[in-house]
């Protein structure tokens, strides 16, 4: 006879049991009879699940004993809470009462490995919190006669794959099993009803891994008992780790920045008021401010639109909207998803000191063509996707507008001759390919491109110095490649190249012209390791490339933010006037290390990065941490704070222009946040913040050498209050409400409001489902006026004949506040193998007048509101395949 | 996103150019100064003054009615150096922008006093301190400073008040620094800065406004300044008549070119402005730029400006490729003005008053006028 270690299952069971039932109860759901492991009597997997009912524990694993109390004969009880997930996985477990002798971790591990039919209410499954004693305790055991040389009976696993979100069967998940030393290997494939079975299994513990299209893949250890069938459910969720993809497994980053505001890809291009645009929807976000004039400026949390950058599959954007603001350069239908951290970001992302912006390409599709055709008032725009083979898959996506057609004839007979009516145009072409199941390549070849030219025959009236063209061209195109590789087990590395070519063009007249034209060359190599249970790693190289050059004619470039004339101030006949050529290069590597360590309930991430700007021949570094703590089921506390540096601008530093000895500019960020999941798909979260802006850029006080210093400092603070309904029935909705403020020191001079300081910003966004295929939305701001500085008389320039303006008090004053509200609706007809939607998109329904700024008269005597965007109505047909 | 510098102020002026119901330049309703007449003291001809020498200023004032005077006003000036860079807004002088980094400030100077100065308060109404002059002029507002001998910047600068029928003074505590006391008329605060001649190259000359020549169409009948009885007598009113025969005797200007067109309907008419191509003064190869304003007292100017650069080798400025086949070469345009405002059955007087500038700180105004019925 000997001892046998195992704990006391059936013990254990009848106390989850008594839980439970005490949560159903609380939840008005009767308490259901007694689970049963595995292999034991657990329900069948086709059953239809019940209405409610508490986590039953389908599979139990047995711990370790910890060795020295083994030597010493010792017993013990531990308590544990257990969370259970919606899957049925254990989410956290934590030992309630420690008893010590190495009983606690040995049977918290084992806990983790079990599974559960999760708990569920009204038929859905959710997560729940169960307390389990896991019982070490010794018993005698009987050895069971041994036939000898009669081999052990086979056992097989059978069982469903289903849907997480609504049980619906699965078909074509390769289901594979083998030993853990990999051996005894088999797969198969969920059939049309999501069942599957893998007969001939020896007994013995084996690993099952599921991997289905679409959904992230899933692995877990079941028990084969000789003769016996395993009957087994697995429900896969939706990937919501937007890393993840295909067929390759990739260790999902953890949650690093404090704030992060994720918009899926099934809300992307249905928000009211965005025209179906993906990019636009951050605007609705909050902690964004709304920039004057629809203009695509991204105002985060107080922070000037220069310090905020948008990349496109991890790599920075030059010109994220066609015209300033009218549409992203991208197809919202190529998108997975829009990521925006306001603030407190991970050090992967660096030179950039306000928030990101992370635009992620979706995978394409490769069952079979497909197609989407748009046309509107404003665009048309086509996408085009098909496999070229299992492993390959290409799209294709092109837009133009014709405005130009409109704007040409609206000119007709004015003053202003269009020589090039306002037009643009983008495009991408995306190919993948799948080498192995470890590696992903990615070739992406995009453009965008804008332009406008205007001719004014004649000076406008008030400044002599503006006629002639007024030109506006911006053009990007870039090849970008990326390799993302599973290197192990334990270890994922991407790396990125991209290079492009980048042309600006503004000019108007004689008065001011300005060009920017250079490859841009991006390198980017990032490692990702699991050191151990709790720590990861994340390593990464950057490189920032960019010879080019500039010409520039116009008055002395001045400070941009906090400058009274960059709103519309003195006319260009009363400025001094410069022409500077120059070539220039700019190299800023980076280099940046992010450890993650999970000591359950609290993670802890910390990073550093480096940076080196070769332009001004300049390091920063950058030290960054935050913490999250798991509160209770769904409840979730966060903190960060750090250091981000962002270089001055090229024309702050160009010789000639600028000051070549400025020093980078850097932003301390601290964050402190709550979200709380009210139940699945309804969450609220408050976030506060504060940012401390160091060594600012700004203007020397009289205009003179070296024309900028590192003089300026700012402070921001604020809270925001979000609530976020999923888009997992018929409808979806954001509420966002940011109370801020954003003031500036200028040289010492005082504090004073930041131009875009918009202390109060409201969004309400709905989208609702009504059937049928119809579907309505709508989007209502209300936000403060910006800043302004007040005119208080003017002084004639007799030389020139023009008036110049005299400021009040900087940033004194403020334009009324913003409130619009724009409707969409959409009805959409589908057929076997394609769909029609018909959509209207009206933005401003009321036509609010909303001010934008003053006009003055040309001696600064009387003035006229400047009047915001007017009713904009856009219809438009989309086809689908 | 790295954004464009000025691109939301030239999005703004442009919509500015849009605006409909505000007051435009080419009214004139009150007092106006049109611009600042420069001539060296000895060389009346040129414009642009050398170290040592003395600089004739003199601001060119327009009135809506023909009973408008300066006999009443005054002007205080300060005549400095202008600053070395600069990006917008008032320029401040070179010398006190050196003080202010310096930290050095000379007392002596009633501008240092750090309180409100009028012209009482200097003495003999002019002063010249550590390069600045500070002075004052009752009546028609003209003034001659000096420039000093080691004068070394490129430009000179100058920044005050013309009050129309009030007392000038100098408030350092202030945004504005200048203002009028006791004014029962406009306040103007005026600056500007003009180049200091170094060699021949830089010399400049006042354009000759007598060059350019007006015609309006359509009008009823053509009478030139020189007393020459009308064609047709009485075919103006007495009113406007005698308003026209004043006004001769008072053109600003050069008066001894200066047309009366007298007689023109109520309705829109188009102005033809007219230059001789090769009467502009040359720097070096090329020829200097022009730019004609134009104001009126009555009705509405199409546009306030017209211009002709170098590269104006055709009719239309900045159209098209037609060359200029007149003998001899003519620069032309056409500009429209509309008298929609209700006119008096007894004919209203127009005045126009319009500005040649060669854009280098020359300058020159001419005057002309009609009948309108």
């Amino acid at each position: 006879m000997k001892l046998v270690r195992f704990g006391s299952l059936r013990l254990a069971i009848a106390a989850v049991l008594l839980l439970a039932a005490a949560r159903a109860a609380a939840q008005g759901a009767p308490a259901e009879p007694a689970p049963t492991p595995s292999g034991e009597g657990a329900p069948a997997a086709n059953a239809a699940p019940p209405a409610s009912a508490p986590p039953q524990l389908i599979k139990f694993v047995e711990a370790t004993w910890p060795q020295a109390a083994l030597e010493q004969g010792l017993t013990a009880t531990v308590e544990i809470e257990i969370v259970v997930a919606i899957d049925g996985t254990v989410k956290e477990a934590k030992v309630t009462t420690p008893v010590g002798n190495g009983f606690d971790e040995a049977a918290v591990e084992a806990v983790k490995q079990f599974v559960f039919e999760p708990a569920r209410k009204n038929g859905k499954p959710i997560a729940a919190r169960v307390r389990y004693p896991y019982v070490f305790e010794m018993r005698k055991e009987v050895e069971p006669e041994v036939v000898p040389d009669a081999p052990p009976a086979p056992g097989q696993l059978e069982g469903t794959v289903l849907a997480i979100e609504d049980d619906a069967a699965l078909a074509g998940v390769r289901v594979i099993v083998s030993m853990p030393d990999g051996s005894n290997a088999q797969s198969t494939v969920t059939a049309a009803d999501g069942s599957f079975a893998i007969v001939n299994l020896p007994p013995g513990v084996y690993s099952v891994r599921l991997e289905g299209e679409g959904r992230t893949p899933r692995e877990q250890q079941e028990e084969i008992v000789a003769g016996q069938a395993t009957s087994v459910a697995y429900r896969l969720l939706e990937p919501r780790d937007p890393d993840a993809f295909g067929a390759v497994a990739r260790i999902p980053p953890p949650p690093r920045e404090v704030t992060r505001r994720t918009i899926a890809k099934e809300q992307l291009t249905r928000i009211p008021g965005t025209r179906g645009d993906a990019l636009r929807t951050v605007e609705l976000m909050p902690g964004v401010a709304r920039p004057p004039l629809g203009a695509g400026l991204l105002i985060v949390r107080g922070s000037a639109p220069s310090d905020t950058q948008a990349l496109f599959e991890g790599l920075p954007v030059s010109l994220l909207y066609h015209f300033g603001g009218l549409t992203s350069f991208v197809n919202s239908r190529l998108l997975k998803s829009v990521d925006f951290y306001p603030g407190n970001f991970s050090v992967r992302y660096g030179r950039r000191r306000g928030g990101i912006i992370e635009v992620g390409a979706d995978d394409i599709k490769n069952d079979a063509p497909h197609g989407v055709a748009d046309i509107n008032l404003i665009d048309a725009s086509l996408l085009f996707t098909m496999p070229v083979s299992e492993d390959a898959e290409i799209a294709l996506a092109g837009r133009r507008s014709y405005f130009d057609a409109i704007f040409t004839a609206a000119a007709e007979g004015s003053d202003i001759q269009t020589v090039a009516a306002p037009v643009y145009y983008d495009y991408q072409l995306i190919g993948t390919y799948r080498p192995s199941d470890r590696d992903k390549l990615r070739l992406m070849l995009f453009g965008s491109s804008d332009n406008l030219k205007l001719l004014f025959e004649q000076p406008v009236d008030g400044d002599a110095s503006v006629a002639g063209d007024f030109a506006f061209g911006t053009e990007f195109h870039r090849a970008h490649a990326s390799w993302r590789r599973q290197l192990s087990k334990d270890v994922d590395q991407d790396v990125d190249v991209a290079v492009g070519a980048l042309d600006v063009d503004f000019g108007l007249g004689e008065a001011f012209k300005f060009n920017l034209s250079g490859t841009d060359i991006y390198a980017r190599s990032e490692w990702r390791g699991r050191v151990s249970e709790k720590v990861r790693l994340i390593g990464g190289l950057d490189l920032f490339f960019l010879p080019g050059q500039f010409t520039y004619k116009g008055p002395p470039v001045a400070q941009s933010e906090g400058n009274p004339d960059n709103q519309g101030g003195a006319s260009f006949s009363n400025r001094d006037e410069i022409t500077v050529t120059d070539d220039f290069t700019v190299i800023q590597p980076a280099v940046y290390l992010e450890t993650d360590i999970n000591l359950f309930p609290v993670r802890f991430i910390l990073g550093s990065r480096v940076d080196y700007y070769d332009e001004i021949e300049e390091w920063s570094y950058d030290p960054r941490g935050s913490a999250h703590l798991t509160v209770a089921d769904g409840t979730t506390l966060k903190g960060g704070i750090g250091m981000f540096s962002q270089p001055p601008q090229f024309q702050e530093t160009s010789p000639g222009l600028g000051n070549p000895d400025l020093e980078p500019t850097s932003t301390l960020h601290v964050g402190l946040g709550f979200e709380q999941r009210i139940v699945e798909g309804f969450t609220v979260g408050v976030d506060g913040f504060y940012k401390h802006l160091y060594d600012n850029i700004v203007g020397t006080q009289f205009g003179n050498a070296p024309f900028f210093t590192n003089d300026g400092e700012g402070r921001i603070f604020g809270g925001e209050l979000s609530a976020k309904v999923d888009p997992r029935g018929r409808f979806f909705g954001y509420l966002s409400y940011t109370l801020s403020r954003s003031e500036r020191n200028d040289r010492g001079e005082g504090w004073r409001l930041f131009d875009f300081d918009q202390p109060h910003i409201l969004t309400v966004a709905a989208v609702y489902r009504l059937g049928r295929g119809w579907e309505a939305g709508a989007t209502f701001r209300m936000v403060s006026g910006n800043p302004n500085t007040p005119i208080i008389g003017s002084s004639l320039n007799t030389i020139t004949g023009a008036y110049s303006p005299l400021y009040g008090r900087l940033n004194s004053d403020r334009n009324p506040a913003f409130n619009r509200l724009d409707l969409r609706i959409e009805k959409e007809w589908r057929w076997p193998d394609w769909k029609l939607a018909l959509y209207l998109d009206v933005q401003n329904v009321y036509n609010a007048e909303n001010p934008e700024g003053i006009v003055y008269d040309y001696r600064y005597d009387q003035s006229e509101p400047v009047r915001g965007l007017p009713i904009i109505p856009n219809l438009g047909l989309r086809g689908e395949i | 996103m790295r954004t464009l510098p000025f691109a939301p102020a030239l999005l703004l002026i442009l919509l500015a150019a849009c605006a409909s119901d505000l007051p435009k330049a080419t009214d004139i309703e009150q007092m106006r100064v049109l611009g600042t007449k420069l001539s060296v003291v000895g060389d009346e001809d040129r414009a642009t003054p050398a170290p040592g020498e003395s600089v004739h200023l003199s601001f060119v004032t327009v009135f809506p009615d023909l009973d408008g005077t300066t006999e009443e006003s005054e002007l205080m000036i300060v005549s400095c150096t202008a600053p070395d860079r600069f990006t917008g807004g008032l320029p401040i002088c070179q010398e006190l922008i050196d003080a202010a980094e310096s930290g050095e400030v000379e007392s002596g100077s009633v501008l240092t006093a750090a309180r409100k100065v009028d012209c009482r308060d200097i003495p003999g109404r002019r002063q010249t301190f550590a390069g600045v002059t500070v002075a004052c002029v009752s009546g028609p507002p003209e003034i001659d400073l000096p420039i000093p001998d080691d004068f070394e910047a490129e430009s000179a600068m100058f920044l005050g008040v013309l009050c129309e029928k009030g007392d000038a003074y100098f408030d350092p505590t202030t945004t504005e620094l200048f203002g009028c006391d006791d004014n029962d008329g406009e306040t103007i605060a005026l600056h500007g800065t003009y180049p200091v001649r170094r060699d021949a190259e830089d010399e400049n000359h006042n354009p000759d406004a007598t060059k350019l020549s007006i015609e309006m169409e359509p009008f009823i009948e053509w009478r030139p300044i020189d007393g020459t009885p009308l064609a047709e007598p009485g075919a103006l009113s007495d009113e406007c008549l005698a308003m026209a025969d004043a006004l001769a005797a008072d053109v600003g200007g050069d008066s001894a070119s200066s047309p009366l067109m007298p007689g023109v309907d109520v309705g829109a008419h188009q102005l033809t402005l007219r230059f001789p191509a090769e009467e502009r003064e040359r720097m070096g190869e090329a020829f200097e730029s022009l730019e004609i304003s134009i104001h009126t007292t009555f009705g509405e100017m199409e546009r306030q400006f017209t211009v002709w650069t170098d590269e104006s080798e055709t009719v239309d400025a900045k159209r098209g490729d037609v060359p200029i086949d007149t003998d001899p070469p003519w620069l032309e345009e056409d500009v429209s003005w509309d008298p929609d405002n209700d006119v008096p059955a007894a004919g209203q007087l127009v005045r126009f008053f319009v500005t040649v500038r060669d854009q280098r700180g020359g300058f020159n105004m001419s005057t002309y006028a009609a009948c309108v019925r």
